[in-house]
């Protein structure tokens, strides 16, 4: 319907004021979700444009001239470029955008003006998707695509019809209308890698666990609620105690923070870092415990940019895209900065690492030079009396730490530089991160090997099989190796506060009350309300749903499920087939609905005569529809005498084909005049 | 000059002014139905009626209806006739070929209705016995507007038997001064002189039931009536003997333009006059904006 417009015509035509307020509200609407991200100026800019365009339409005012505009425009791009550096990216493009379309909006005359403003607004709803796709932010930028295609029906209103109703309603049958196409191209259009790399959002902001950890900083991350990951469990979920999701290992400690070392520290003991990351499909260079995995499930991790893969115990094999560490666990390629989707088998009790590599082994018991000495001398006097007996001398110590004075706390006490020290013989009071490092830091300086392991301890079951994991399930445990043994997962946050393993952080820091303190509009925040409990626990399987079967359905996923449909291997041709199907379906609905074959067929003189009919409205007198042939051929004679002959003789054929005794050549006559 | 022409020249003298009423009457006349004259007293309804019958030459009786109006007064009665020792029929003025009812709405609707089988079915049911009527057998009435004092609204089931409702209206000031000037009505009625026989209007009644109505004119009908029971537009819709009541008022005035089949435009002259007073309007110009908006041709 806009292509093929008189040129003319559209720069003649002024933009209604319901299309110009509806682009004004389009424009507001669409800003909004994006307001953390645009710079100020670029927000100035949409409020000037909306202000000044506002006035325009209570008239007054008077529209920008060319001098101001270019003033505009080269400030916003100053401005875009002075804030990002670039006019490309994710968050440039979109602020490059919103301005373009504020600018546009702001010079907007014409009719042409509005539709390509109207145009260019789809491209900036299509931006908010870029920034969240959870499900509201889905139906709120649907609302604006409404606006616009309602804005793009308006534009084409005939002037002397006012009124949205009919607008909103057209928009909406259009909108209906394009439903099932949508679907269509969703399911069967083949998903291809992107030619380009897509710039990726800025992750700096992001919150979740990192590649060290200092004993303060865990404790931040605990006070999200945002999502993790989700698993989905292929068998039975594991119970709260079993779910310990390895991500990060640490066996660097500088004093303060525990880290998991780059190249300079590993050099230290003469490996390259490369050396202990097996890449997919190449095998591992080191032994692979056999034996069965005990967890079979999907993960969809949420983008935590790093490259970690949360992984419920042990991995014994690189899955595709990533690679198999040499302290089995997962790695992606790169840092993930879009929602992931993994499949893995993991999860072996017993066997890793019977043998601890020379390298491995001085890496498990680095500790700083100095610092610390009371725990070094404790750590000294435990080693004089169990010796060899590792078991021992663990036990040893979580029963201290369950026996003295210690406490479960998210607010802990700060430390000095012998951080340890203060933790172990002062404070007393700390979080996983500090009993994990407390932990290692004795049973390295007894001469055990030992290592922090970072990740995610718990989760909540939102549904049969289906396990949630958020940002506050954040978890420090230790990994403790024995001769003869390998390594073997002791959590002392499970001696000091129980409940943190079994029910989760919620409980075990329920007296202290500090559970997501300040997150105050966080539904996870209220589990004890039985209404908003339920309600969140609802919306929470609506977006897993939303997430698995809509935004997760990439390349793979469309492979598989034609895959297991049509039970061949290569599924392009098929979705080539069945797309063209379905375009023939379409066009074949399509036409039947343009020339509705089912509607009575007009006998032939009625056929002529509406064509008749036809050619009388293009010279500018059309029948109404309650007139009859006779009242009409009378209308034309008296309006336009000259057609009056032609007209004359047409009518009285017609009305004898239709309403008289019609004479066998009448028709053709008819035909001929026609 | 036709018999029709001939016809409404000789009623114009009588109704000065008039002459698309006069057609419809006419044309009520030839469609074979009873006619509704409605307006407020003195704008020459009896006149018209009057005329009509006289023209036509056919016996005709009159009725003036008053509130105290019996049943029996129209029908007739049976009475004792003491020489043969039996019970006679007195037949009542009904038994006529031109029943004239004037101001049929100041009797009560009992009396009015007594005139219902009459009208329906031509013939008069009096203590269990049916009588025919003569043939051709027609009601003018004519009432006062509802809203005058003394009036009763006729029932919806009486309006329906009329086929057409002609509303006189005020004359135009040329035809009335004319008439100021010339004899009253009421003279010129004795003068009239008689252009149709009974068998006469028998024959043209039977030609106007030939008229030929194609599919699509009736088409154009049939939406035209089912027009008028969608929406909210009207109280309730036309029935159908109102739709065929519609088809042979058309076919009459088709017959009175000299044409042989009927047109849309045929149905249109005469829709007001056959729709007007069976249907109520919620809004105004109801009946005009539907004959607007239904589509003549049916194309869409």
């Amino acid at each position: 319907m806009i292509f093929s417009l008189d040129h003319k015509v559209e720069q003649s035509v002024p933009v209604t004021r319901a299309a110009s307020f509806s682009l004004l509200a389009v424009l507001v609407l669409v800003t909004l979700p994006l307001f953390h991200v645009l710079p100020f100026m670029v927000l100035g800019l949409v409020a000037t444009a909306v202000i000044w365009r506002l006035l325009l339409l209570r008239t007054k005012g008077c529209e920008p001239g060319w001098i101001i505009l270019t003033i505009l425009v080269v400030l916003a791009c100053l401005q875009i470029f002075n804030h990002y550096g670039t006019f490309l990216g994710l968050e440039a493009g979109a602020a490059t955008l919103v301005s373009a379309y504020s600018l546009k909006l702001l010079e907007m005359r014409c009719r042409r003006d509005g539709l390509l403003v109207a145009f260019l607004g789809f491209f900036v709803v299509v931006t908010g998707l870029l920034f969240s796709q959870s499900i509201p932010m889905m139906l709120y930028l649907l609302v604006c695509l409404m606006v616009l295609v309602s804005v793009l029906v308006g534009i084409f209103q005939p002037r002397d019809k006012t009124g949205y109703k009919p607008v909103v309603k057209f928009g909406a049958i259009m909108a209906v209308q394009a439903l099932p196409l949508t679907v269509i191209l969703f399911l069967l259009v083949p998903r291809v890698p992107p030619l380009w790399v897509v710039p990726l959002p800025d992750n700096s902001a992001k919150v979740g666990l990192s590649d060290s950890m200092a004993p303060g900083e865990f404790a931040e991350v605990s006070k999200s609620s945002k999502l993790a990951f989700r698993a989905t469990f292929h068998g039975a979920v594991p119970p709260p105690k079993e779910r310990y999701w390895r991500a990060v290992v640490m066996y660097w400690f500088d004093g303060r923070r525990w880290s998991q070392g780059n190249s300079g520290d590993w050099s230290l003991v003469g490996v390259n870092t490369d050396q202990f990351v097996s890449w997919y499909p190449g095998n591992p260079r080191w032994a692979v415990p056999g034996g069965e995995p005990e967890f079979d499930y999907d993960v969809i991790l949420e983008p935590s940019g790093q490259p970690f893969l949360p992984v419920l115990g042990p991995a014994s094999e690189a899955i595709a895209g990533t690679g198999l560490t040499r302290d089995w666990r997962l790695l992606d390629r790169e840092k993930v900065d879009l929602r992931k989707q993994y499949r893995v088998q993991s999860g072996l009790d017993e066997g890793y690492d019977r043998v601890l590599p020379d390298w491995l082994r001085a890496a498990s018991l680095q500790l700083p030079k100095v610092g610390n000495p009371r725990t070094r001398k404790l750590a000294r006097e435990l080693k004089d009396v169990y010796r060899d007996d590792v078991s021992g001398l663990v036990f040893k110590i979580l029963q201290m730490f369950q026996q003295e004075e210690f406490y479960y706390t998210l607010r802990p006490p700060k430390l000095d530089a012998n951080s340890v020290d203060g933790f172990l013989f002062d404070t007393r009071r700390g979080f996983c991160a500090h009993y994990s490092g407390a932990l290692v830091f004795l049973l390295r300086a007894a001469g055990i090997p030992a290592r922090v392991i970072g990740g995610y301890q718990g989760g909540e079951v939102i549904e049969k099989g289906v396990l949630q994991v958020r940002q506050f399930d954040a978890h420090a445990w230790v990994e403790v190796w024995q001769p003869g043994y390998g390594w073997e997962r002791v959590d002392p946050t499970a001696a000091v506060a129980p409940e943190r393993v079994e029910e989760g952080l919620e409980s075990a820091v329920a007296r202290e009350g500090s559970f997501l303190e300040g997150a105050f509009l966080s539904p996870s925040r209220y589990r004890g309300v039985p209404l908003i409990n339920g309600l969140r626990i609802h919306y929470e399987q609506l977006e897993y749903h939303w997430q698995r079967m809509v935004l997760s359905y990439d390349e793979n996923a469309q492979k598989g499920l034609f895959q297991r449909w049509f039970g061949r291997k290569n599924v392009i041709p098929i979705l080539i087939a069945l797309l063209g199907a379905s375009f023939v379906v379409v066009m074949v609905v399509f036409m039947l609905m343009a020339w509705k074959p089912w509607r009575r067929k007009l006998p032939p003189a009625e056929r002529y005569y509406q064509r008749f009919c036809r050619r009388m409205a293009r010279k500018g007198i059309k029948r109404e529809r309650g007139e009859g042939p006779k009242a009409y051929v009378r209308r034309i004679s008296r309006e336009k005498p000259e057609l009056s002959r032609e007209a004359v003789y047409i009518t009285s054929l017609y009305i004898r084909l239709a309403y008289g005794q019609a004479r066998s050549e009448d028709l053709n006559k008819l035909k001929r005049c026609c | 000059m036709s018999l029709i022409d001939e016809t409404l020249a000789v009623l114009s003298q009588a109704i000065t002014g008039k002459p698309q009423q006069l057609r419809q009457a006419l044309c009520c006349v030839l469609a074979g139905g009873h006619l509704l004259i409605e307006d407020v007293p003195g704008m020459g309804k009896t006149t018209l009626a009057h005329g009509l019958a006289k023209v036509m030459g056919l016996n005709w009786r009159r009725i003036q209806f008053t509130s105290d109006l019996l049943p029996a007064d129209i029908l007739g009665v049976s009475v004792f006739d003491r020489n043969r020792s039996a019970f006679h029929f007195q037949p009542g003025p009904v038994f006529t070929q031109l029943l004239l009812a004037d101001e049929i709405n100041r009797a009560t609707p009992r009396t009015q209705s007594a005139l219902l089988e009459a009208m329906e079915e031509g013939q008069v049911s009096v203590e269990g016995e049916s009588r025919p009527l003569p043939q051709p057998f027609f009601v003018i009435a004519t009432r006062n507007p509802v809203t005058q004092s003394g009036t009763f609204p006729l029932p919806e089931s009486q309006l329906d038997r009329f086929l057409m409702r002609v509303q006189l209206g005020y004359p135009d000031p040329a035809a009335e001064k004319a008439m100021l000037v010339g004899e009253a009505g009421r003279v010129v009625l004795d003068t009239l002189k008689q252009v149709m026989t009974a068998e006469n209007l028998q024959k043209l009644q039977d030609k106007v039931q030939h008229i030929q109505a194609t599919d699509r004119l009736l088409d154009y009908l049939q939406r035209l009536v089912s027009a008028t029971r969608e929406g909210d537009r009207f109280e309730c819709g036309l029935s159908p003997r109102a739709a065929l009541g519609l088809l042979s008022a058309s076919r009459a005035w088709a017959f009175m333009a000299g044409r042989d089949y009927v047109l849309p435009e045929d149905i249109q002259a005469v829709f007001p006059a056959v729709a007007g007073h069976r249907l109520q309007s919620r809004r105004g110009g109801g009946i005009s904006n539907l004959l607007a908006e239904v589509d003549v041709t049916g194309a869409e």
